[in-house]
């Protein structure tokens, strides 16, 4: 008998529609980025892709993905700029899991900052922007 | 037990900069095309780039189009004189109606401070990169 699997089970992503901030100096969930699957035993592939701005110099923010309530991998962007009202900086994470159990999983992102007001603004800009995306993949 | 693997990505598609590109517009100029035919499925799209800038505290602004439709962006500072930084976008795009699709990365520079941004891929530091695989899942 043959099993009829694809080798990409499912697929799904979440972005930033509307503009977020924090001051949080710990990690936080950066609320819209979660999703939450239910797989069967196999790995997952995980890519994020964020660009904060930061109101404040020689600021850093944080960026933490986490599968299950553990956090498996993390980004940091600083911006050390002066004169300039819009500190930008970009943070991808790419990240594949061992075989997970058969079930309900979530993933997500959490973010802070070293100080200042993080913010990602989608409205009324083309790159505040951040997405996840989460793939079950056969192998 | 026997497994067969069922293919879910239909196709792949890759551009990258391989020569030296710059740019010193202010608004959004083609950096990276792509052209593929697909049925009605979605694509999921990674854009990965990195450039230097002429000017302290320039910086750069990109912004990825699907089909006409502006779906994201990124942006990133130099913090000095001839500095890089990068930038990245993932996209997944809703199914597409089936025929020809066109994915652009599209660049400019900031229009407060100027500059001119520019990828030289020889040095081993910048690159830019646009993939897109087309999926039935």
């Amino acid at each position: 008998m043959l099993y009829d699997v694809p080798n990409i089970i499912q697929t799904a992503f979440v972005n930033i529609t509307s503009n977020v901030s924090t001051t949080s100096t710990t990690y936080v969930d950066l609320a819209p980025l979660t999703i939450t699957l239910t797989t069967s035993t196999h790995p997952i592939e995980v890519h994020f892709s964020g660009t904060v701005g930061i109101l404040s110099n020689r600021a850093s923010v944080g960026f933490q993905l986490m599968v299950d309530g553990v956090a498996v991998s993390n980004g940091l962007g600083r911006v050390q700029i002066s004169g300039n009202p819009a500190y930008t900086t970009s943070i991808g994470i790419v990240y594949k899991s061992g075989v997970l159990s058969s079930g309900s999983h979530t993933v997500k992102i959490q973010w802070k900052t070293s100080a200042g007001t993080a913010s990602i603004q989608p409205s009324g800009s083309s790159y505040g922007y951040a997405g996840l995306l989460v793939k079950e993949v056969a192998f | 037990m026997p497994l067969f693997y069922q293919e879910s990505v239909v196709q792949t598609a890759f551009a990258e900069i391989t020569t030296t590109t710059s740019t010193t517009s202010l608004t959004h100029v083609d950096l990276l095309t792509l052209t593929i035919t697909t049925g009605a499925n979605p694509l999921l799209i990674y854009v990965s780039m990195s450039s230097e800038n002429s000017a302290a505290n320039g910086w750069v602004e990109a912004q990825l189009i699907v089909s006409g439709v502006v779906s994201a962006g990124t942006a990133y500072h130099s913090t000095s004189s001839g500095f890089g930084n990068t930038g990245s976008i993932v996209w997944k795009t809703p199914p597409l109606t089936a025929g020809s699709q066109l994915i652009r990365l599209q660049w400019h520079v900031g229009a407060l401070i100027g500059g001119s941004a520019t990828i030289t891929p020889s040095n081993g530091v910048n690159h830019a990169t646009l993939y897109v695989q087309e999926v039935t899942v």
